[in-house]
C-alpha cells in the first residue's frame, strides 16, 4: 500500500510538471494564432481582417501568470475552452469526436502487435535456431525499417486501388451514420483493416525481438533446468516459468505504448484519411491553437501517466520482488 | 523594385461526370454522364481538412466548406475569371453622383430555407451583425432598409471597392440570428439560408451531405440532389479519389494531370487552371542587407529561369508573370507597355552577374557569390511543407539557379505551414524566418477555389 501511495505522489508531481510545460511551450513559439491564420489564408485575407479576428476570438492579453492560474483552474474544472483553429467548436468536442477512432485504431493495432509479437518471440526463443527463429526476426526487422509512409502507401495502392479489396479512405462509408448494426460494424472493420495492418507490420518486429531476447536469458536460469528435471510439460515450462518472467519488460513497454496511443497515428491518418487525434494535433500546432494543443497534450499526458500507474500496480502483482523492496 | 518569383499555386478544377451543376463557385463543369436522373450527390474532396466540424456560422473563419457557397448567398456574384458581376439576391443597384450612397434593390420572391421571405431588413441586419462581430466596413455610416425591397448604404467617404465588398457580403436571416445569444460562438449546426443546398442531411466528421433547399428561388437550377464533401488530410488521398473517379470535382494540385487523371477517361475527364488565383512570390526583407540593395533583388530575379520553374514545379499549369504583377483576373487591366517595360523578369545570367559586380558582391574562388565582406552569400527559403507543389517550387528554382550568378539557397520546409501558409520568404541568416513587407510584384496564378 505504501508503495502505491508513493507512486501516486510521484505521478501527481509529474502531472504538475507536464501541465506547466504544456502551458509554457506553445507560448514560446513565435507568432500568435491570428497571424498564423492570416499566413495560412495567403492572399485571401486583408490586413484589416487581423483585427476582426482578434475581436472575434477575444484573445487573452492578460499577464502570463494570470493566464496560468486560469489555465490550472480550467484543467481541474474540466473546461478546455474553445478551439481557435476550428472556432467556435469547443476543444472537448474536437477531441471527443476523434479520440474514439484513435483508440480503436491504436488499440487494435497495439494489442495485435503485442500478442502476436510476444508469442512469436516466446516460440522463437524456445526453439532457438529453428525456422521461426532464423526466418522471422530478419523479415520483421526488414519490414519494420521501411519508412512507414512508404509502406502505408504501398499497402493502400496494392490492396485498395489495384486489388480493390479494402476501402482506401475514412473510417466508414460516406453517408453512413454510426449505429448498432451489422452493416456499420462491417464497414468499420473493413476500413480499419489496412491502417491497423500497416501499423502492426512496422511495430511487430520490435515486440518479437524484445521478447525473444529476454526469453533466451530466462531459459538459461536454473529454475528452468529445475522445472525440466521435475518432468513438467514443455508448454507449462515455456509459458508459466519462462514466459511469465520474461514478460516484465514487455509489460512496461505495453503500458508506455498504450499511453501514447491517444496521441494518434499522424501518418496513418494522413495516408488513409483515417480520423484521429494526430492530425488535429498537427493542425493545432500549425495554427498555434493553444486551447486545442493544451487539450490534446493534456489528454496524452494523463493517458501516459495513468497507463504507467496501472503498469506499476500490475507489476506488484506479477513480480514479487517489487513487493519486497 | 524587388522582383519576386512567380510561380503559381494552381487550383485545379476537375470537371467530370457532372451534368450541369448549379453555379456554386466560379468553376463550372462540362462533360456528360450516363446518369442524368438528378439523384446524384456532387462529391467534392477537401484536401486540407482532415475532419469537418459541424459549424455553418458564416462569420467564423473556418466554417464548414460550402457555407459560403451553397448555404448562404450574397447580393452579387463576382466572377474573377471574366470579371463579370451577376445580380444575385439583389437585382440592381445604383450609386449616387457623389459616390456616398449605394442603393440595392432586392430580388422579389426569395425565401429563406425555412419558408420566411427574405427582405431588405435582413441585409441591414447582416451588416450590423458583421460590424459588431468582426468590425470592418469603416467606410459605412449607415445601412438602412427603406422598405422590404430597398436597402441603402450611406458611406462616410467615397470608396470605389465598396460595391464589390458590400455585394459579396454573405446575407443571413434576421429572424434566426437575432435570437442567437452569442452569434460569434454559435456553431449554427442547422443553417437557414437562401442558397441551393441548405439542408444538412448527414454530418460525420469526415463527410457530410447537403440536400436541396426546399424553398430555393431558382428551383430549375437544382439539377442535382445534393452535395457531399469528403475530408482528406493531404493532396495524395484526395488525388487518389479523383483518379479513381470517386469524386466529381476537385480543386487541389495534381501532378502531371494529363497522364494521371485525364488519360483514364479522356472523354469525360477535364481540367481547368484559370489564372485568377493567388500568386507565388518571394517576400524579401527589404529593410535588411543584402536585400535592401535594388541590384541584388534584380539580380536574384534575373537568375531565376521562370519558364523552367513553371514547367517543372507547376507542371506547366501556370505561366510566368510579367512585371505588372497582375494575375489573369486582371487581364483586361494589364497594360502591354508596362508589362514589357522591365527587364528583371527575364532570365538573364550575364545581366545578373553584372548587377552583382556593380553592387560589390564578388565571385568567390569556388564560383559562388560572396557578400562584400567575403562571407558566403546564402539565404534560406521558408516554405510550407504540407503540399507537394509548394515544396517543389523552391527546389526547382534552386535547380535553375546558376552557380556563377548567385548564392545557393537552401530550402527549409519550416515556417508557417499548410499549403496556403506559404509565401516563399527569403531572409538572410540574421533575419531568418522574418517575412517581410509584402511586396507583390509579379505573379501569375490560377485558382477557382471558392471563397471560404
Amino acid at each position: 500500500m505504501r508503495f502505491i501511495v508513493r507512486r501516486l505522489a510521484f505521478y501527481l508531481l509529474a502531472f504538475w510538471v507536464s501541465i506547466t510545460l504544456n502551458f509554457l511551450l506553445p507560448r514560446f513559439m513565435p507568432g500568435d494564432p491570428v497571424t498564423r491564420m492570416f499566413a495560412q489564408a495567403a492572399n485571401k485575407m486583408q490586413p484589416h481582417q487581423i483585427e476582426q479576428l482578434r475581436q472575434l476570438f477575444g484573445l487573452d492579453e492578460r499577464p502570463i501568470w494570470q493566464q496560468y492560474l486560469t489555465y490550472v483552474h480550467n484543467i481541474f474544472t474540466g473546461q478546455m475552452g474553445v478551439s481557435i483553429s476550428r472556432f467556435p467548436t469547443p476543444v472537448s468536442e474536437v477531441i471527443g469526436s476523434q479520440i474514439g477512432w484513435t483508440l480503436l485504431l491504436g488499440g487494435t493495432a497495439l494489442v495485435i502487435a503485442v500478442v502476436i509479437g510476444n508469442l512469436l518471440g516466446i516460440l522463437a526463443a524456445w526453439r532457438r535456431g529453428g525456422v521461426l527463429d532464423s526466418v522471422f526476426p530478419p523479415i520483421l526487422v526488414f519490414v519494420g525499417s521501411f519508412p512507414y509512409f512508404w509502406l502505408a502507401m504501398a499497402a493502400l495502392y496494392l490492396f485498395g486501388v489495384v486489388l480493390g479489396w479494402f476501402p482506401i479512405r475514412h473510417a466508414f462509408d460516406a453517408g453512413m451514420t454510426p449505429e448498432l448494426s451489422w452493416t456499420f460494424f462491417s464497414s468499420v472493420a473493413t476500413h480499419l483493416f489496412l491502417p491497423a495492418l500497416t501499423i502492426v507490420l512496422v511495430s511487430i518486429g520490435g515486440w518479437m525481438l524484445g521478447m525473444r531476447n529476454t526469453m533466451i536469458a530466462t531459459t538459461a536460469e536454473d529454475y528452468i533446468l529445475m522445472a525440466e528435471a521435475k518432468g513438467l510439460t514443455n508448454n507449462r515450462i515455456m509459458f508459466r516459468y519462462a514466459a511469465r518472467n520474461a514478460m516484465l519488460p514487455s509489460v512496461t513497454a505495453f503500458g508506455m505504448s498504450f499511453g501514447f496511443i491517444v496521441g494518434g497515428a499522424l501518418l496513418t491518418e494522413v495516408v488513409f484519411a483515417y480520423p484521429g487525434v494526430g492530425y488535429q494535433l498537427l493542425a493545432a500546432v500549425q495554427g498555434l491553437d493553444y486551447p486545442l494543443m493544451q487539450g490534446i497534450f493534456l489528454t496524452i499526458t494523463a493517458a501516459v501517466l495513468v497507463a504507467n500507474f496501472i503498469v506499476d500496480i500490475v507489476y506488484v502483482r506479477l513480480d514479487p520482488r517489487v513487493r519486497v523492496s | 523594385m524587388p522582383q519576386s518569383q512567380r510561380k503559381t499555386r494552381s487550383a485545379l478544377a476537375l470537371a467530370a461526370l457532372l451534368t450541369g451543376a448549379v453555379l456554386l463557385t466560379g468553376c463550372t463543369a462540362g462533360g456528360t454522364a450516363a446518369d442524368t436522373s438528378g439523384d446524384q450527390l456532387l462529391t467534392i474532396p477537401r484536401e486540407d481538412m482532415g475532419t469537418f466540424s459541424r459549424n455553418f456560422n458564416p462569420f467564423t473563419p473556418n466554417a464548414a466548406p460550402m457555407t459560403q457557397q451553397a448555404v448562404y448567398e450574397s447580393m452579387l456574384v463576382y466572377n474573377p475569371a471574366d470579371g463579370a458581376t451577376t445580380p444575385w439576391l439583389a437585382t440592381e443597384w445604383t450609386a449616387s453622383d457623389d459616390g456616398l450612397e449605394l442603393t440595392f434593390t432586392m430580388r422579389d420572391g426569395v425565401t429563406w430555407s425555412d419558408g420566411e421571405p427574405m427582405v431588405a431588413g435582413d441585409v441591414a441586419y447582416t451588416f450590423e451583425l458583421q460590424k459588431e462581430l468582426l468590425g470592418g466596413y469603416e467606410y459605412l455610416d449607415t445601412v438602412e432598409a427603406d422598405d422590404d425591397q430597398t436597402v441603402r448604404f450611406v458611406l462616410n467617404r467615397p470608396y470605389s471597392p465598396a460595391l464589390y465588398e458590400i455585394g459579396q457580403q454573405i446575407i443571413v436571416p434576421q429572424h434566426i440570428w437575432e435570437d442567437i445569444d452569442d452569434p460569434a460562438k454559435d456553431t449554427n449546426g442547422t443553417p437557414v439560408g437562401t442558397g441551393p443546398y441548405t439542408e444538412v442531411t448527414s454530418f460525420q466528421s469526415q463527410s457530410f451531405d447537403l440536400g436541396k433547399n426546399p424553398n430555393y428561388w431558382q428551383p430549375e437550377k437544382q439539377k442535382i440532389a445534393g452535395i457531399r464533401m469528403l475530408a482528406f488530410a493531404g493532396n495524395d488521398g484526395a488525388n487518389l479519389a479523383a483518379v479513381n473517379g470517386e469524386v466529381d470535382w476537385a480543386y487541389q494540385f495534381m501532378p502531371d494531370i494529363e497522364k494521371s487523371f485525364v488519360a483514364k477517361d479522356p472523354e469525360h475527364r477535364q481540367f481547368w487552371f484559370p489564372s485568377t488565383g493567388s500568386m507565388i512570390n518571394w517576400q524579401l526583407n527589404t529593410t535588411k542587407a543584402p536585400f535592401d540593395d535594388v541590384n541584388v533583388r534584380k539580380a536574384l530575379s534575373m537568375a531565376v529561369d521562370r519558364e523552367q520553374v513553371t514547367d517543372i514545379a507547376m507542371n506547366g499549369y501556370a505561366g510566368p508573370a510579367d512585371c505588372t504583377g497582375l494575375s489573369g483576373a486582371y487581364s483586361t487591366w494589364t497594360d502591354a507597355d508596362t508589362a514589357a517595360s522591365c527587364d528583371w523578369t527575364n532570365h538573364d545570367v550575364d545581366a545578373a552577374n553584372a548587377l552583382f559586380e556593380k553592387s560589390g558582391y564578388p565571385l568567390g574562388a569556388d564560383g559562388t557569390r560572396t557578400l562584400p565582406d567575403g562571407s558566403p552569400f546564402t539565404l534560406d527559403i521558408s516554405v510550407g511543407s504540407a503540399s507537394s507543389d509548394w515544396l517543389s517550387r523552391p527546389r526547382s528554382s534552386r535547380r535553375t539557379w546558376p552557380r556563377s550568378a548567385s548564392p545557393p539557397p537552401s530550402t527549409h520546409p519550416t515556417g508557417p505551414r499548410s499549403r496556403r501558409a506559404t509565401k516563399t520568404a527569403v531572409s538572410t541568416p540574421e533575419s531568418s524566418g522574418a517575412t517581410t513587407p509584402r511586396r507583390r510584384t509579379s505573379s501569375s496564378a490560377a485558382s477557382c477555389r471558392p471563397r471560404r
